[in-house]
């Protein structure tokens, strides 16, 4: 069996091609894999099991979306101590009953509290529980990703205020706003660009510092996107609540959205 | 020196006061009254945690002697959170360590970086 030149040619020029890409690729990128997205209204919703379906109780549903309308990141994940990951707080029913974690605000006072009746309304593994609400952010910026919805125009634009404390008002606005640019691995991928400011418009410094970002001892070296993915740095928020990664243009501003 | 017997009588004197005052208060009283000064003494750490920990959003504008003194106090207040029921005490020794973890990373750039 013979092959005509032209048909050579071509098999030669496609192994070749690949062969680059193969050199020019690092073998991390074969490992990428963006988590598949849930629905607008499922974005950033939570279920909390640490112990409830060890005590016969279905487990919680935590929307962010839901509540980050009306409080940033930084009054539950610092004010009230709720760790960043799932399951890592140990929230009882006790310490909710004596006020602490949920029961700061599920009071049945500021919103509906800890009674029998109300139990279902948290406990429902159920995911999408909620969703009959998402109508009530329509008015928000719109996204292509995530929520389907830009919370950080929503603030610059004033159509959300959410409170930044309960009871321990920062000392002063962060007058830190250093603008980082941060290489990408590859050489066809434009930068990424870090704004304190904006992120400080949710968070405390002491959110990330030295946890998540210790650059003093990690170096910004590892800011890799297979970490990234993995769940570390930026993928502590931006996998699972902050707009998630398939939004490129967010982080890489060159980068143009298709 | 002498001491200021004076100073020491008048103390004493004013111990056995609020002793007999708290002895001869009704049980009831008596324990409403332990549970204000107990609501107090919480009130005063609280305040001390507060006050220490609405810093952080500051703490890179803050100068290395202030960021000492700052985990100086965080680590006083930590004596008396160590003294907490269990879940209050996990709850603020976890933000204190937030707060601390803060100061120290801040003032070890700024060392770094002089």
């Amino acid at each position: 069996m013979s092959f005509k030149t032209s048909t050579i040619s071509a098999i030669t020029i496609v192994l070749g091609a690949l062969t680059v890409l193969a050199i020019v690729v690092p073998e991390g990128a074969a490992q990428w894999a963006f988590p598949p997205p849930p629905p607008p209204e499922e974005y950033g919703n939570i279920l909390i099991n640490r112990t409830s379906e060890k005590n016969g109780v279905k487990p919680v549903a935590f929307s962010h979306w839901l509540h980050r309308r009306k409080y940033t990141c930084r009054v539950c994940h610092f004010e009230l101590d709720f760790s960043m990951k799932v399951n890592n707080t140990e929230i009882t029913e006790e310490g909710n009953q004596a006020g602490r974690f949920c029961g700061v605000c599920h009071n049945g006072k500021d919103v509906f509290g800890h009674t029998k009746q109300n139990c279902e309304k948290c406990h429902n593994a159920n995911r999408a529980a909620g969703k009959e609400k998402f109508k009530e952010l329509e008015n928000l910026p719109t996204a292509p990703f995530g929520n389907g919805k830009d919370w950080v125009k929503a603030i610059k634009k004033n159509t959300i205020t959410p409170k930044n404390f309960l009871t321990m008002e920062p000392a002063g606005d962060i007058t830190f706003d250093k603008k980082l640019l941060l290489e990408a691995e590859w050489r066809n991928i434009p930068p990424a660009i870090f704004r304190h400011k904006i992120h400080t418009e949710w968070l405390d410094c002491n959110n990330c510092h030295p946890d998540i970002f210790n650059i003093k001892k990690k170096t910004t070296k590892h800011f890799s996107m297979k970490y990234i993915l993995e769940g570390q740095f930026c993928g502590v928020c931006h996998l699972n609540v902050a707009f998630p990664m398939q939004d490129c243009h967010r982080c890489h501003p060159a980068m143009q959205r298709k | 020196m002498r001491p200021p017997i004076k100073k020491i009588m008048l103390i004493v004197l004013m111990d056995v006061c609020i002793s007999f005052g708290l002895l001869s208060l009704s049980g009831d009283t008596r324990i409403s009254f332990m549970q204000e000064c107990h609501a107090a003494a919480q009130a005063a750490w609280q305040k001390e945690f507060e006050d220490i920990c609405s810093n952080t959003m500051e703490s890179m504008n803050l100068t290395v002697a202030q960021l000492r003194q700052l985990i100086e106090r965080c680590d006083k207040v930590r004596l008396t959170i160590d003294t907490l029921e269990e879940t209050q005490r996990k709850v603020y020794q976890r933000r204190l360590k937030m707060c601390r973890d803060m100061y120290v990373f801040a003032l070890e750039t700024k060392e770094t970086t002089k």
